[in-house]
């Protein structure tokens, strides 16, 4: 049994030798597009693309973009009153006379909430799960954006030396681990029901 | 993977990130990459398609309040900026030339740097054995030094083109520069950058992966 084993293997070998370079390659490409894992990646970077060649349209920007970081800028806002700090907000933007801050490209979470769509898409599920899986972790990534947005200004305010590191270096990590969070538990919340 | 794990992985990726940027702080880790960063721009760089010249230097230190938080400075020139300045010379019969390069100013660590670390943390995060940790972390490596390459030809093609007139290099198509355009904003973003180290890390530790969660299936 062995033996076969590694006659089989040496075959396989000599015959990857006799080809030529360029099928070589093909050979080698198909046989990593086999890997299942390799395959869903593949389609999450093609969708990922679709994204971006989406969010870059000055459509996308001016009348999507625009208008969420507004919301976030109000709604923030709305929250930090509540907390008795008397924030005043003009379109994307948020402060008082100490500290303010703008709303804009990357923190708006957009690109987080892409990374969980495409990550839903790409993973064979009925769409009923898929659309579960959708509205639960966008609520999720609203709720750690605002919860983003309210702790930066707290860090602009009695923490500034922290800002720069919170606002690039830590919520933007952050960002990418969520929603990959996010799909990893969908997923195995899948395979349990199924 | 099981339930609990992706938990834990995360939050092992979280503090190693958070404990690396620690260390760099301590050990002027940035310094270090500010230099290599200029040393490594100026030999792929320093001579751009069809005569154009550029330097990538230090800031200078009169300068440095203005520039506030970038750390490096990118001096675009041409040769037939140059000859075109020696011709003016010529004919107005003076002994001196003058020419105006074109300066542009990067944030170096946040924009290139700082990925550096999420790379190392997310290679030693991932639930590999050391070997496979650090295959994934040389291959990874050697793919972002193409995507920083790359980065940065695009950042350099645009900006030539934008001055075509005065440089004669760059590219004269209207709808291929503003293609180019976009494509800059698109990478330019470092969370693009973090989007782009996680898929290639896994796309090199997949069969690694695989094989452990059919394990633990």
């Amino acid at each position: 049994m062995g033996k076969n084993k590694t006659t089989k293997i040496k075959k396989s070998k000599l015959k990857a030798k006799s080809l030529k370079p360029l099928q070589r390659i093909k050979r080698s490409f198909s046989h990593f597009y086999t890997n299942p894992l390799n395959r869903v990646i593949f389609k999450f970077s093609a969708l990922l693309f679709a994204f971006y060649a989406l969010w870059i349209s000055p459509f996308f920007q001016q009348y999507i973009v625009a208008n969420v970081a507004e919301c976030y800028a109000q709604i923030s806002g709305s929250i930090l009153i509540l907390l008795k700090y008397p924030v005043l907000v003009a379109g994307d933007t948020l402060g008082d006379i100490n500290f303010s801050m703008s709303i804009k490209n990357g923190c708006d979470g957009i690109e987080a909430m892409a990374i969980l769509l495409c990550g839903i898409l790409v993973y064979p599920s009925q769409w009923k799960h898929k659309l579960s899986g959708l509205i639960v972790g966008s609520f999720i990534l609203i709720f750690v954006n605002l919860f983003r947005i309210i702790s930066l200004y707290f860090n602009g305010i009695y923490t500034p030396k922290l800002f720069d590191f919170m606002h690039t270096g830590f919520w933007q990590v952050m960002f990418i681990i969520i929603p990959l969070i996010i799909i990893f538990k969908w997923v195995s919340w899948i395979d349990q029901s199924k | 993977m099981k339930n609990n794990g992706i938990f834990k992985r995360a939050l092992i990726l979280v503090g190693i990130y958070i404990i690396l940027l620690g260390l760099v702080h301590l050990f002027s880790f940035q310094k270090i990459h500010h230099q290599y960063f200029i040393k490594k721009n100026n030999f792929f760089f320093s001579t751009y398609g069809n005569g154009g010249k550029v330097s990538f230097l230090e800031i200078p230190k009169a300068q440095q309040n203005r520039f506030m938080e970038y750390d490096v400075l990118i001096k675009l020139s041409s040769k037939q900026q140059r000859q075109r300045a020696i011709k003016k010379a010529k004919r107005e019969r003076k002994t001196n030339i003058t020419y105006q390069p074109v300066q542009y100013d990067i944030n170096s660590w946040a924009v290139y740097g700082m990925l550096y670390v999420f790379l190392v943390a997310l290679a030693i995060a991932l639930p590999l054995h050391w070997k496979n940790k650090l295959l994934t972390l040389a291959g990874s490596f050697v793919l972002l030094e193409l995507f920083f390459l790359l980065k940065m030809w695009v950042l350099l093609t645009l900006k030539f083109s934008i001055w075509y007139k005065k440089f004669e290099v760059g590219w004269t198509n209207g709808f291929l520069i503003d293609l180019l355009n976009y494509f800059l904003i698109i990478i330019t973003y470092p969370f693009f950058g973090m989007v782009f180290i996680v898929i290639v890390s896994l796309l090199f530790s997949s069969r690694s992966l695989l094989v452990l969660s059919k394990k633990e299936l």
